[in-house]
């Protein structure tokens, strides 16, 4: 009999336990998988576990779920793509890419499978491949944020500073709440170009013997951590009066998700309101939509005159597409019902980017006036009737300049049954340093 | 080794000419069908890659010239679409080598594209 020593008695013994159990353990692996893949009539808790399984670790076995899933619906390409991104984060970059191309070959405009390969090939450092494939991505969806993000830090690790700026502010443009662009920005030490400066100048045509009203502006503003703030002094010319106007707007930000919106304007001219103040929040909401609500004041006389304002936006694609309504409460029309006893502005507008976030066409329907274009004279004439359209075109000029063209046409009802008609031609030059 | 990839999808035609270069071969373009001509004319590529929906000439089209107007026998690949079996089947029968069904994989299309290329040398 051969006398064990006490070390192999120890691994003898062990081995016995573990013989012993072993069925178990591999019976209960084998069974985990199996409870998992072989539901397969709940395809999007599947695809939720199969993100669960990625977010503790375990990559192989979340792919394990997705190619069960695939079986079934091949062209789930959220699935395929997500199964790819896997790869991609256990550095199997080949197979990664052949998921997003499997994907790219049959929907070229599926946006996360183009982010995702984007991504593989900025983290391998094909950056002229990752730029070519941002071109094509951003032709398809100018206005994606997260593309643009994409281009900002592509531009940053090709020492492109000024040009990473120019995209981070247009991002900022689109969405003055993107925290990531802001953060970008500002980590940024050389040509944050933190600042912009605008001209505008809009004149309005009527077909009753009214003269032309003048109205031109400048504004100044500069990017902070907190947000953005502007000031801009605007000039007019109307019923034989000239004054000024001094405002101040800002755009803060406090969470990924929200921004505030406020304005403070001043005048001593009675074309303008003596005082102004406007305040709104805007938050994004699930599907790409932006919803935002608010108020202006807009004081002529004591008491002046407060203004509800809500909004909702959306952009899809190369379009942008926006309703805005105000609604001014009236304390002499006796009604208990909010919506009766106010006048009402609605206006709709529709953008298409072509290009880039700099270049678009627009066009603009609605009835009411807009007391954040200016040109109210006197809060009065909002309850009466009038319907407005208009058509506006931007485009990068030169260099970093923007310039944009706007030519609108009103119908108003300055009185009971007299109406005028107005046409409005205005240019905005704008710059960011 | 020259490769002409023929296809007006733009990011298709990224991702493989990505995909044949980093395998080291010599990629050209051609967004669509007058393009793919010309290139074939003046290249006298290795061996061709095709759509067979493109503007201006179709795959087929761009198979026929090829092998009876410049009578060249160089591999051809066609790359269709799922449901197109039969324009397959003519792109065959006009003188195609081998065809590839969109979504196909990066890998796969230079498998064939090896393949193709040792049975010519």
């Amino acid at each position: 009999m051969i006398a064990l020593k006490r070390p192999h008695l120890f691994f003898l013994f062990l081995s016995l336990i573990l013989w012993g159990r072993s069925d178990v353990f591999a019976q209960s692996k084998s069974t985990d998988t199996l409870v998992v893949v072989t539901d397969t009539t709940n395809i999007d808790a599947l695809f939720k576990k199969a993100r669960d399984f990625s977010f503790q670790g375990n990559n192989a076995q979340a792919r394990r779920i997705c190619q069960k899933i695939l079986e079934k619906k091949p062209g789930y390409y959220d699935v395929r793509t997500f199964m790819g991104r896997t790869y991609a984060w256990d550095k199997r970059y080949e197979e990664a890419r052949t998921e997003f191309s499997r994907v790219l070959i049959e929907k070229e405009d599926d946006i996360e499978a183009l982010g995702a390969l984007i991504d593989v090939e900025m983290w391998t450092e094909n950056f002229k491949v990752a730029s070519d494939y941002l071109k094509i991505a951003l032709g398809y969806y100018p206005t994606s944020e997260d593309l643009m993000l994409r281009k900002a830090r592509l531009q940053l690790r090709l020492d492109l500073e000024e040009s990473a700026s120019l995209t981070l502010r247009r991002i900022l443009d689109l969405n003055p709440g993107n925290k990531e662009a802001l953060k970008m920005l500002n980590s940024m030490k050389d040509s944050r170009l933190s600042n912009k400066f605008q001209l505008s100048f809009n004149t309005d045509f009527f077909d009753k013997n009214n003269s032309p009203q003048k109205l031109a502006s400048g504004e100044i503003g500069r990017s902070f951590t907190f947000g953005s703030i502007a000031y801009r002094a605007t000039y007019a010319e109307r019923f034989n009066t000239k004054g000024l106007q001094s405002e101040v707007d800002g755009y803060l930000r406090f969470v990924k998700s929200n921004y505030f919106y406020l304005n403070v304007g001043f005048s001593d001219s009675k074309i303008f309101p003596e005082v102004r103040a406007g305040a709104e929040i805007y938050q994004k909401i699930p599907a790409g939509f932006e919803l935002s609500g608010g108020f202006r004041y807009l004081q002529f006389s004591n008491p002046g005159t407060k203004i509800y304002t809500a909004s909702l936006g959306n952009y899809f694609r190369n379009y942008w597409f926006s309703v805005r309504v105000y609604l001014t409460p009236k304390s002499t029309i006796e009604t208990n019902d909010f919506l009766k006893k106010s006048s009402q502005t609605l206006i709709l507008n529709i953008r298409n980017y072509f290009g880039d976030a700099d270049n678009y066409f627009g066009i603009r329907l609605g009835q009411g006036q807009s007391p954040d274009e200016r040109k109210i004279t006197d809060a009065g004439i909002q309850r009466l009737k009038s319907l407005q359209g208009g058509i506006e075109y931007q485009r990068l000029a030169f260099g970093r300049w923007v310039i944009k063209g706007d030519l609108g046409y009103s119908k108003e009802e300055v009185r009971a049954s007299t109406f005028q008609q107005r046409i409005s031609i205005g240019i905005i030059l704008k710059t960011i340093f | 080794m020259k490769v002409l990839v023929c296809e007006d999808d733009e990011m298709v035609l990224k991702m493989v000419e990505f995909k044949l270069q980093k395998e080291g071969y010599e990629v050209h373009l051609a967004k669509d069908g007058k393009e793919a001509l010309e290139k074939i004319s003046g290249l006298r590529p290795d061996i061709i890659i095709t759509d067979i929906m493109m503007p201006y000439l179709t795959g087929l089209e761009i198979v026929h010239q090829v092998r009876k107007q410049l009578g060249l026998i160089t591999p051809i690949i066609i790359v269709s679409s799922i449901g197109l079996e039969k324009t397959v089947l003519e792109a065959f029968q006009l003188g195609a080598d081998d065809f590839i069904t969109k979504p196909f994989s990066p890998n796969e299309l230079s498998v064939r594209v090896k393949k193709l290329l040792m049975k010519s040398a």
